[in-house]
């Protein structure tokens, strides 16, 4: 018979669960160089509401949580070729010879830069199957990541005493991909055209549209200078879930975030059980053979008292 | 049947988890089990009855290791002088219900449902004066009763003073406002078995609105004492031991319902105010709920809490 039993019913632990979700975010940014242009990014990321689920099989479902960007802003930096459109001599159908005026764009490869908010866009949603794992923290000795040490600070988890901690450790991670509308393509497009648009020389007039007959749609030059094969909202989905990798990060994050980083049960070893004095020091004792279980209604913590 | 199917959270505690808390308890805080006299902090202190079993932390820290009591007067002395003493208890097992570690003694009869058996060793040491102390005790206290008398003639010298003899070796250093103590030549032990039963239940405390746990005593007995015919010496040591354990001791040892929670609901209180909520926990309803709360049965102490939350 073990000396310690604590029991939490499903809603307790659900409800402790949802508010460890609630409080926290990840703050992913990164870059990456593509040659012919540069992206980078900054988003933050946050869980909300799904239901946890206390499973039969001594597993725990958090299902359907809510993984929104609260930023995800986007940040494209292409240098623009110049461009020589008009111009060339022919010969004149009466005689002589007829040179067409020139116009020379985007003279010096000026470079162009747009950052545009996709998180109005992407919508994730989070399902995970996780068993309890105990762990023993050791301020002295106990891996940390630095992430985990912000949301510790978020929380005001105390990261000073040795203690028990239980993890939902993670088994599967149901994430859905990024997935951006063709509207988010639209966006950069429209951002694209603003940009380039304000490079063009005052003045074009009626050579303005022989200059976009030249060059094709604002669109058209995007995807050229992107080397953007068909559709820009599959491309930038691309973009995010692979060659920024932003995809596994949050799965990395989640697994982290649930498996290593935020215990939803964690009890200090020694443990207090009278508070120190002006005079007398604080009565601890040490906890031991810590095991936490669950079953379909409850998660039950034993634990020993140590010699 | 789970632990959370008559409320949200449960926690108990095995009467061999108490036993060790119990032992953790003796070794890292003494004071609560120890009570002596100044005079065992110095020259008596090979003499406790007991040595003292402390942590090398208590031991490095100078912090008490028992609990200083005034000395125990005695009376009809012309002036107040004490003598050294100390009570220590040096051994306690508890029992929960059904009771099948501890033997009661007949007085207290069968462990009653929900109760819980106590076995504790205490010992009683009195530093007796040695035989010369005695003497000049005697010379000294006639001198101050003389003194008294003396003091109601005229011609009486008021400089004459009980007190004036207070540097007398007989006595051992101390409070000059506290009465003298007679220096021990010996310190003379006893030691005693007591029994008890008790039952554990909610108590409020002042400026606490969550309640807390308290142990309260049903009776106790002493074993050691007999007498023939039996006389009111045992009854006088229990009645006194009793006021010692439900003065002195239990209350001390009161915990708050979150502790025996061991944490479980930490995170839900620490995280509830960021969306605006506070939790509280609240003892389940007897018989409502529950049909005790809290429960000593199957050799365990168990509690079981509610949750209230409400927006702040």
């Amino acid at each position: 018979m073990p000396h310690l039993t604590v029991a939490a019913s499903e809603a307790v632990f659900a409800k402790t669960l949802e508010l460890v979700v609630d409080a926290v975010g990840f703050e992913p940014a990164g870059s990456h160089d593509f040659g012919a242009f540069r992206a980078g990014y900054d988003g933050r990321l946050v869980l909300a509401g799904g239901d946890v689920e206390l499973r039969s099989d001594g597993t725990i479902r958090l299902h359907e949580l809510d993984a929104r960007w609260e930023k995800l802003e986007l940040r494209l930096v292409l240098e623009l070729p110049q461009l020589q459109i008009g111009g060339g001599c022919f010969d004149g159908p009466l005689g002589g010879v007829v040179c067409l005026p020139a116009v020379t764009l985007f003279r010096g490869s000026p470079r162009v830069a747009v950052t545009i908010d996709l998180a109005p866009f992407v919508r994730h949603e989070l399902t995970l199957v996780g068993t309890p794992r105990v762990d023993y923290f050791d301020p002295a000795t106990s891996p940390f990541t630095e992430r985990c040490q912000q949301v510790h600070t978020a929380l005001d988890i105390d990261d000073t005493k040795t203690q028990w901690r239980v993890y939902c450790d993670p088994q599967t991670i149901d994430f859905d991909p990024f997935d951006l509308a063709d509207t988010a393509g639209d966006l950069l497009v429209d951002a694209f055209s603003a940009a380039i648009e304000a490079l063009l020389p005052p003045g074009l007039g009626v050579i303005r549209d022989a200059v976009f007959a030249a060059i094709g749609s604002i669109g058209d030059l995007v995807r050229t200078l992107l080397d953007i094969p068909d559709d820009i909202a599959e491309w930038l989905s691309d973009l995010f879930n692979v060659s920024f990798g932003l995809f596994n990060l949050v799965l990395q994050f989640v697994a982290d975030f649930f498996g290593r980083c935020v215990s939803f049960y964690q009890l200090d070893d020694p443990y207090p059980v009278f508070p120190a004095t002006d005079t007398l020091l604080a009565v601890s004792v040490p906890i031991e053979d810590l095991q936490a279980t669950v079953d379909d209604l409850e998660l039950v913590v034993t634990a020993n008292v140590g010699e | 049947m789970t632990f959370t199917d008559r409320s949200p959270l449960y926690a108990a505690v095995h009467e061999d988890g108490i036993n060790r808390m119990l032992r953790h308890l003796r070794r890292q805080r003494p004071s609560l089990f120890n009570y002596a006299t100044v005079g065992f902090t110095q020259y008596l202190r090979p003499l406790l009855c007991a040595p003292i079993d402390a942590t090398d932390q208590v031991l490095a820290s100078g912090q008490p290791l028992f609990t200083t009591e005034q000395p125990l007067p005695v009376i009809g002395a012309v002036r107040p002088i004490g003598l050294e003493f100390c009570l220590q208890v040096t051994d306690a097992t508890v029992d929960l219900h059904p009771g099948d570690t501890l033997t009661l003694p007949p007085e207290l009869g069968t462990l009653a449902d929900q109760q819980f058996a106590l076995r504790a060793s205490a010992c009683f040491g009195l530093g007796c004066p040695a035989d010369g102390t005695l003497r000049n005790l005697v010379a000294e206290m006639e001198a101050a009763a003389a003194a008294d008398i003396l003091a109601t003639r005229p011609t009486a010298n008021p400089q004459t003073s009980p007190r004036s003899t207070s540097t007398s070796p007989a006595f051992a250093a101390g409070d000059s406002s506290a009465p003298d103590v007679v220096t021990a030549g010996e310190v003379i032990c006893f030691c005693l078995q007591v029994f008890g039963v008790g039952h554990i239940q909610w108590t409020t405390v002042a400026g606490d609105p969550e309640p807390w746990l308290a142990t309260r005593l049903d009776g106790l007995e002493v074993v050691d004492i007999e007498t023939v015919p039996p006389s009111g010496l045992e009854d006088i040591v229990e009645c006194y031991l009793k006021q010692v354990v439900e003065l002195g001791i239990l209350p001390r040892l009161i915990q708050p319902m979150e502790r025996l929670m061991f944490d479980v609901t930490r995170m839900l209180q620490d995280n509830a105010p960021n969306v605006g909520q506070q939790v509280t926990l609240v003892p389940a309803a007897v018989p409502a709920d529950v049909p005790h709360n809290p429960a000593v049965e199957h050799d365990e102490l168990r509690v079981y809490v509610k949750i209230q939350a409400r927006r702040r």
